[in-house]
């Protein structure tokens, strides 16, 4: 099994290297790039754009479908070295040096600390940037995901037990209905909801938690003002940043996780009608287990596996994904920033976000197979 | 032979026991479907006495499976009527809570070996872990004491004991086939009921298996109802036969009174399409295809495909007693 593991992390090395070259390309093949805005900006000389260009490292042209690849090749490289190779990141403007990961104070011996270059529109290592939003959005994404899988999970199992009883027929048609709603409508709509009528209700009962002044009484956002610096994670905070935290935190997991519950509940409740239909679970019940020995010895563990193989692949997701729902609800989440990256063609940062979507996939799938093999003796991999 | 066997029974235990161990009354199993009621399980009455094998003949759809899985009350979803008498020594567990029937019934008074015993068994658990489940569960035995009875039930059957460790996936189709056999000996119960036990397997295996099941009857006194479409492996084990057809029985006798002289027609036409070494004929078949279950023709259910068709299978034969210890539902015997 370990020697399996290594193998796998030894095949992601060259696959990491395929995805990096796809992904640097197909972005640059939307026509265009950083400079666009400078150049069609007519109050800009045409000596400060060559200034500009220079600096950033965007001289030559990289438009592939014009058959420009010049620029392309060099800004690969560029990147790729910084990855690779670089002790430190250093500002291509100021020469002012950055040392974001610092793997090299902590493991002396490799002499690495990747840079992933710049970012051209907020002149910041790229790392920094991806480094502060991270743990907000894992703040975020965390709790949303646990609460879909822990909430569907069951709800999967119980449907299944009870096909079409009005349980299972009720949680079907509420499944549907999140899967339904647009969730930055169904955000809209909470935040209208908690503004207008719940917090002054709560506040209104004398609950100073939620009266106007109070992290209660503020939507949208993770935090209030007086709670926005600091520690951005969790172990260093305090009571009231939790609570603060807490509150603004719910509206986004019931927003985002209802739309994955109705269909992680679907594909559960499938596996489990189909197990349960299987010889081997009639065979149980006539030995005289009881219906929950069925369920939960006999057939969940033949079930899990299309969920473990699901949670793989959606492990992305923790970094990247409901991206309109992050707007509407004002979270500076890593799709954000990726976003607002794509938008303003800065490529160190898109390239850099789109290989750490990448990695978390790889990483998924493996320990997809990795959880696959303990589940299902009839998996082997050596 | 068989009376001889009785009589020893008799003699060891010291008792008369008066009551059959199972006796089936009138016993109903009807499925709701979309195109309407299937009669599978209709109107089925028998009883079986210690140490005997009933077999249950019948072609694929006539509810034999039904059948079993009414006795151990393995009821699917869409069940409409599940009706009758099923006693065990004697006591009528029918009116028996799901939770009684499950710990007094299931696996400690009849166990049973089910169709397809190839997937009977679960696929991410140790077969051990399977066969001393019972035992656990209904016996409170701890986990070592379980498997240790379960290593000895699988020598019994003729399983190596280290097979124990391994996975459904691991073994080959008999040696399966074994290990849910020996699952079913495992918490010692009267009855086991075999459900094509041998259906999926090669002739040598099943052969191997056949004489397994019958040196459990011969030396562990257990009482078998035999499943199965296969006439010429039934003959190895049965004391009784039963036919069953379109969810009845159609003719009931022991094993010496059938396989020489069967009775129904149905039951002559299905030992005619038995096919025999040295004798150069046709293999005979039966033209037609049974009544659907839902919606059976009211008079006698084999009268469309009947070579002995006449007026009177208008109406629905009783079971007619025939030599005074047969059974046959036709009115050729009237």
């Amino acid at each position: 099994m370990l020697s399996y593991i290594v193998r796998r992390l030894i095949y992601m090395i060259p696959t990491l290297w395929v995805i990096s070259v796809v992904a640097f390309f197909v972005v640059q093949l939307a026509p265009g790039d950083f400079l666009t805005k400078y150049k069609l900006n007519e109050r800009i000389s045409q000596e400060t754009l060559q200034h500009i260009a220079r600096h950033l490292g965007l001289e030559k042209p990289c438009e592939p479908l014009e058959g420009q690849w010049s620029g392309c090749v060099e800004r690969y490289w560029q990147w790729l070295k910084g990855v690779l190779f670089s002790s430190e990141s250093i500002d291509p403007q100021t020469g002012q040096r950055w040392q974001v990961w610092s793997v090299s104070t902590r493991f002396p011996f490799l002499h690495w600390n990747p840079d992933f270059g710049f970012s051209f529109e907020t002149n910041q290592p790229v790392s920094v940037l991806f480094w502060e939003r991270l743990p907000l959005t894992l703040l975020v994404t965390v709790p949303t995901f646990l609460f879909a899988w822990l909430v569907s999970l069951p709800l999967g199992i119980y449907a299944a037990t009870r096909q079409y009883s009005l349980g299972d027929t009720i949680f079907t048609i509420l499944g549907f209905a999140g899967l339904s709603i647009p969730n930055f409508f169904l955000a809209l709509v909470l935040m209208y909801w908690l503004v207008t009528s719940l917090t002054p209700t709560l506040c209104g009962w004398g609950l100073g938690f939620f009266c106007p002044g109070n992290p209660g009484a503020s939507v949208g956002g993770l935090f209030v003002q007086e709670h926005m610096g600091g520690s951005p994670w969790p172990w260093d905070w305090s009571l009231k940043k939790w609570l603060d935290y807490l509150w603004h935190l719910w509206p986004a997991v019931l927003v985002i996780g209802s739309s994955s519950i109705a269909g992680l509940m679907r594909v559960m409740r499938g596996q489990m009608l189909d197990i349960l239909s299987s010889q081997y679970i009639m065979t149980a019940r006539a030995k005289g287990l009881s219906e929950r020995v069925v369920i939960y010895k006999h057939a969940l563990r033949n079930a899990l596996n299309v969920m473990i193989t699901l949670f793989g692949q959606s492990l992305p997701g923790l970094i990247g994904g409901a991206l309109i729902t992050a707007i509407v609800l004002n979270f500076p989440t890593v799709e954000r920033l990726f976003y607002e990256a794509l938008r303003a063609y800065d490529d160190y940062l898109v390239q850099t976000l789109l290989m750490f979507f990448a990695i978390l996939l790889l990483i998924g799938n493996l320990l997809a197979d990795i959880l696959l093999a303990w589940v299902d003796p009839r998996i082997r991999y050596d | 032979m068989r009376e001889k066997t009785e009589v020893q029974n008799k003699a060891e235990t010291g008792l008369e026991l008066t009551s059959p161990l199972l006796r089936v009354e009138d016993l109903r199993l009807y499925f709701r479907t979309t195109q309407g009621v299937v009669q599978a399980v209709d109107r089925i009455s028998f009883a079986l006495e210690r140490n005997q094998a009933l077999a249950i003949l019948g072609e694929s759809g006539c509810g034999k499976t039904s059948l079993a899985r009414a006795i151990l009350r393995l009821l699917p979803r869409n069940v409409h009527t599940y009706t009758g008498r099923i006693e065990i020594d004697g006591v009528d567990v029918m009116p028996w809570s799901e939770e009684r029937f499950r710990r007094e019934v299931r696996w400690t008074k009849i166990s049973m070996v089910s169709q397809a015993a190839m997937n009977s068994l679960n696929p991410v658990l140790r077969v051990g872990d399977q066969i001393a489940e019972p035992l656990i569960i209904h016996k409170n035995m701890d986990r070592k004491s379980a498997w240790a009875r379960a290593r000895e039930a699988v020598q019994l059957v003729g399983v190596p004991v280290d097979f124990l460790q391994r996975y459904a996936f691991e073994l080959s189709g008999g040696m399966r086939q074994r290990a849910v056999i020996a699952m079913a000996l495992v918490t010692n119960p009267d009855l086991i009921i075999l459900d094509e036990p041998t259906s999926a397997l090669d002739v040598l295996t099943q052969a191997n298996i056949m004489n397994v099941l019958k040196n459990i009857k011969k030396d562990l006194q257990k009482s078998y109802i035999l499943i199965t479409h296969d006439i010429a492996t039934s003959s190895e084990l049965a004391d009784q036969v039963a036919i069953m057809y379109a969810g009845q029985i159609v003719e009931w006798g022991s094993a010496e009174d059938f396989y020489p002289n069967p009775l129904h027609p149905y039951s002559q036409k299905l030992m005619a399409s038995v096919p025999r070494l040295r004798e150069d004929r046709p293999l005979d078949f039966i033209a037609g295809r049974p009544p659907s279950l839902i919606n059976p023709p009211p008079g006698c259910r084999f009268a469309a495909r009947c070579p002995a068709k006449f007026a009177q299978c208008e109406h629905e034969p009783p079971m007619i007693e025939v030599e005074g210890r047969r059974l046959v539902k036709c009115w050729l015997y009237r």
